[in-house]
């Protein structure tokens, strides 16, 4: 038979063998290339593994579901490094396990929210945003204040990650409960906001 | 949805549903309601966009993130009556699936036995 396009259409098996060749081609140059190269495996210059507290503080911001409201991703256009800072860069992302990019944006991007406002401020918002931001529909977050930590939690996700290549060390690892010890929830998600994207700086 | 008014009153071995009227009714409200909602929701997107890269002569940006926030709140209101236009839909149909079946024996279709020989 000839190879015709008629004949590849008409043979659904032949078409979704094709199909899959092509899109596993197409997918394979474009994704496996960055495994390799340098500016999205390495880290930027300064950032480390997240210490227990934040990596906990990371936990629950997955957990309450920020990222469903909050983008962390400032794209490179004019307004947005204007509205957050320098656009956000893939050597940031190196330990966030999943990323939390997020796709929609009810609330701000928080990409570089670290150091923008005091603790106190974050500790006041989390309980009621309308105590500091009076139009917000940021929903209350009161439970965190009260929740306290379970140390010992922390110990197996960092585990964990070190098999996955982030550098913990055993002493860190060891170290790890004592540093969660009598904090609450609120204080691991302030400690975890209050270092996103502040490796990276370019405001004047 | 029209595939379900079609199976019920097949189901209650009925010829038609309860109310034809009902079926329009539901129609109407759920379009209407739809309507609301997308055309709150796409405006209220464009307008959320074109204020967060909005910049002022010198550069500076011209509104903050919660003026784009307040500046929804409008159309989140739109929204909830589409939303509740389209659920009183789901009411009406709910009634009228009822009155349709209510009081009626759920036909027991047979199954034909194969023919074993061929």
């Amino acid at each position: 038979m000839k190879f015709s396009h008629e004949w590849i259409e008409k043979n659904p098996w032949l078409l979704i063998a094709l199909v899959t060749l092509v899109v596993s081609v197409g997918g394979a140059v474009e994704i496996i290339p960055l495994f390799f190269q340098k500016s999205t495996t390495e880290p930027v210059a300064g950032l480390k593994p997240y210490s227990a507290l934040r990596l906990t503080g990371r936990d629950i911001y997955v957990r309450e579901g920020c990222y469903v409201c909050h983008s962390q991703m400032v794209r490179p256009f004019r307004a947005e490094t204007e509205r957050y800072g320098h656009y956000s860069v893939a050597g940031e992302f190196v330990y966030d396990r999943p990323f939390q990019w997020g796709s929609k944006r009810t609330g701000p991007d928080l990409a570089r929210v670290g150091g923008r406002y005091s603790d106190e401020w974050h500790r006041t918002h989390l309980n009621n945003p309308r105590d500091v931001v009076p139009e917000s529909n940021m929903p209350n977050y009161p439970w965190l204040a009260q929740n306290k930590l379970k140390p010992e939690d922390v110990v197996p996700k960092m585990r964990a990650l070190k098999r996955m290549g982030d550098p913990y060390t055993e002493e860190e690892i060891a170290a790890a409960p004592a540093e969660l010890a009598n904090k609450t929830e609120e204080d691991a998600l302030v400690a975890y906001l209050q270092g996103l994207g502040t490796l990276i700086k370019t405001r004047n | 949805m029209g595939s379900i008014y079609y199976l019920i009153p097949r189901m209650a071995g009925q010829t038609r549903m309860y109310s034809t009227k009902l079926i329009d009714l539901h129609f109407w409200v759920a379009t209407i309601g739809v309507v609301l909602y997308i055309a709150a929701m796409w405006i209220a997107g464009v307008m959320q966009g074109l204020m967060w890269r909005a910049v002022n002569a010198d550069g500076t940006l011209t509104y903050t993130f919660v003026e784009s926030v307040k500046a929804t709140y409008p159309y989140y209101v739109v929204r909830f009556l589409g939303g509740l236009l389209y659920l009183a839909g789901m009411c009406i149909m709910a009634y009228n699936a009822w009155m349709t079946l209510k009081g009626r024996e759920t036909t027991r279709a047979r199954i034909p036995e194969l023919s074993m020989a061929a």
